[in-house]
């Protein structure tokens, strides 16, 4: 692997009050070429808000973040993607109406769409970027699985399926950073062991740094080289999935939740990855 | 399928119908039904074209009239022989007041002016979000009257132009037609065209994908305007009378009616609805001036519309193509996802 001097991405104090709620306050770290760093935190932590002024959905109220040697700070969506972020949302973001591998070839167009004039004239170099688009975006549906229902209307697939398109619309671009948030949510134990077994491949394989946010222990512990725990805000570890579990703290975080949210994992999940 | 065999199967042939079509139809037809012919013609390009804005990239723009208006203006200007120009438009800069121009290039300059009047307006207003559209296009459409109104040494103000000469015929309103049908077929089944569709589907999602969201709105409204100011140019030398309130509100919510009626995104959906909506107004008006009941054109259209968006919201036809149009579609993607 190759060791880069400065950090891919770099967070620093980041903090966020939503009018009178402090939803971050200060949090810290960072990701080397090649990371794939979980990020957890009870419900309500901060780890949403902390994604999307990553990537540029909020401004931060606080803090500073860096991105391949570049103060990223306050950017907008389109420039921290042109800079080679994707992200999936917790709250399926898909466009509903376009068949399945629409949705995944829209992420294609920045870096291979033909331009208007190209289009409108009906060039043949417009056709040919048109059908790699669209070969692309098939062999991304490949590794999910989704080929098969390529020309679906992407609203009318299972909640599982969706998440997967929006992991796959992510992955197309050929990021330097994917930001997932929850992708296995809603899925079963088989399909949140399957997806987390082609993250850690795909990490493995192609080498794409991954900053994921996981309520699944088991899975986020088993695929995961580091962890950043936050609580209401702050951090409150980091460090390797067995430090984490070992690390007081984090378990009394997660026993002084309990267990009001339906998916909330205990710490006796934390405990149970062997 | 070979291309060349493709390209007749897919354009040459309709066009070359559609031509002897239209052919048999001035020979056949008196010049009442002709003129009728024109404004379902033109009124198939403004729906269309609204459609681009509207339908595909989902902004709510009400700015047809303002746009047509200039687009008709620039037109009527430029195609006004040059000694009635010299004597009647005073404020005429000399280099236009000194050339008469062809009509297709009078009709290009207007769609660019009205596409440049889109730009303007549409950056500062669109960067922000798109729901602030409806009310900056509804100010346009009153701000581009009063332009009129109060620059009488170009337009002649209140009085209009009148006596423009009467060059729009079935060959040029349905030339312009095929462009706009073309236009808006290639955007829609491109890439930029998914970037439109997915900014209207969800815009925070296509801006984290690296879609340049303002960008391509304005792009798509300015497309919109274009088709728009031609339309009015070809509008102004059908009826050969260009005034401040040509086109007003009214038109810009009737289509409104067209796009929503077709389905919003539906080229051929927009297209049919303003061809039914075109006739049957037609057709509607002596019935109701026989009964006295005037307006109820008005109140049969507007009670369709509701039954539409109550029994199907979408429109007729969705954001989909019909069957024939769609296999066209369907075959050409398959051909090339198997490369
Ligand atoms: N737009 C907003 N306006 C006001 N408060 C917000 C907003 N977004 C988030 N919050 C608050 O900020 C806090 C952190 O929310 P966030 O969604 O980031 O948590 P999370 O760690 O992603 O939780 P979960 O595990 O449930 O997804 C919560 O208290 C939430 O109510
Ligand atoms: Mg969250």
């Amino acid at each position: 692997m190759q060791i880069s001097p400065a950090p891919l991405l770099k967070v620093e104090r980041l903090a966020k009050n939503f009018g009178g709620v402090r939803a971050l306050n200060g949090i810290d770290f960072a990701l080397n070429e090649g990371d794939l760093v979980g990020l957890i935190g009870p419900n309500g932590s901060g780890k949403t808000t902390a994604f999307n002024i990553v990537t540029g959905i909020l401004k931060p109220s606080e803090g500073r973040i860096t991105f391949g040697g570049a103060d990223v700070t306050g950017n907008a969506p389109e420039t921290n993607a042109a800079l080679g972020m994707a992200r999936t949302f917790q709250n399926i973001r898909l466009f509903n109406d376009l068949p399945v591998v629409d949705n995944v070839m829209v992420g294609l167009h920045r870096k291979r769409g033909p331009g208007f004039l190209a289009t409108v004239l009906g060039l043949r170099a417009a056709a040919r970027a048109e059908a790699e688009i669209r070969q692309r975006a098939m062999a991304v549906l490949d590794i999910l699985g989704l080929s098969g229902r390529a020309a679906e209307r992407v609203g009318g697939l299972p909640y599982g399926d969706q998440r997967k398109v929006e992991f796959a619309r992510a992955l197309a671009s050929d990021p330097r950073l994917l930001l997932l948030d929850e992708p296995t949510a809603g899925m079963n134990p088989y399909e949140t062991a399957d997806l987390g077994a082609t993250i850690a491949r795909l990490h493995r394989e192609l080498g794409i740094t991954i900053l994921l946010v996981e309520h699944d222990m088991k899975m986020v512990m088993g695929i995961c080289q580091r962890l950043v725990v936050i609580n209401q805000g702050n951090m409150l570890a980091q460090g390797t999935p067995a430090e984490i579990r070992a690390d007081q703290r984090v378990v009394e975080a997660y026993l002084g939740h309990g267990r009001k949210g339906g998916r909330q994992r205990g710490p006796e999940d934390v405990h149970a990855v062997g | 399928m070979s291309a060349p065999a493709a390209f007749l199967l897919r354009f040459a042939l309709p066009v070359g119908i559609g031509a002897a079509l239209l052919y048999a139809a001035t020979l056949s037809l008196d010049p009442y039904s002709l003129t009728i012919l024109q404004f379902v013609g033109i009124n198939v390009i403004l729906a269309v074209s609204l459609n681009i804005t509207n339908g595909f990239t989902g902004l709510f723009s009400l700015g047809h009239p303002a746009f047509m208006t200039i687009g008709g203006y620039v037109t009527a200007i430029l195609t006004m022989p040059a000694t009635r120009k010299t004597a009647m438009l005073r404020d005429l800069p000399s280099i236009l007041a000194a050339h008469e121009w062809p009509f297709a290039a009078s009709l290009t300059a207007g769609g660019l002016v009205a596409a440049l009047a889109a730009v303007i307006v549409g950056i500062p207003v669109l960067r922000l979000r798109g729901h602030y559209l409806a009310v900056a296009t509804l100010g346009l459409i009153f701000i581009v009257q009063s332009f009129a109104v109060n620059l009488p040494g170009i337009t002649r103000g209140a009085l209009g132009l009148a006596g423009l000469p009467p060059v729009t015929n079935v060959w040029w309103v349905y030339l312009v037609l095929v462009l706009t049908l073309l236009t808006c077929w290639r955007v829609k089944h491109s890439s930029l065209g998914r970037t439109m569709l997915a900014i209207r589907e969800n815009e925070l999602a296509a801006a984290s994908l690296g879609v340049k969201v303002a960008r391509t709105r304005v792009l798509s409204f300015a497309l919109g305007a274009f088709f728009a100011g031609v339309a009015g140019g070809l509008w102004a030398h059908l009826v050969t009378l260009i005034a401040p309130g040509s086109f007003s509100i009214l038109l810009g919510f009737q289509l409104i009616v067209m796009v929503v009626l077709g389905g919003t995104g539906s080229i051929a959906g927009a297209a049919i609805a303003a061809v039914v909506l075109t006739l049957s107004t037609e057709w509607l008006r002596p019935i109701e001036e026989a009964a006295g009941l005037f307006g109820a054109s008005q109140i049969i259209v507007a009670v369709g519309v509701i039954l539409v968006l109550i029994f199907r919201p979408s429109g007729l036809f969705g954001t989909a193509e019909p069957n024939v149009f769609g296999a066209f579609a369907r075959r050409r993607r398959h051909a090339q996802s198997t490369p």
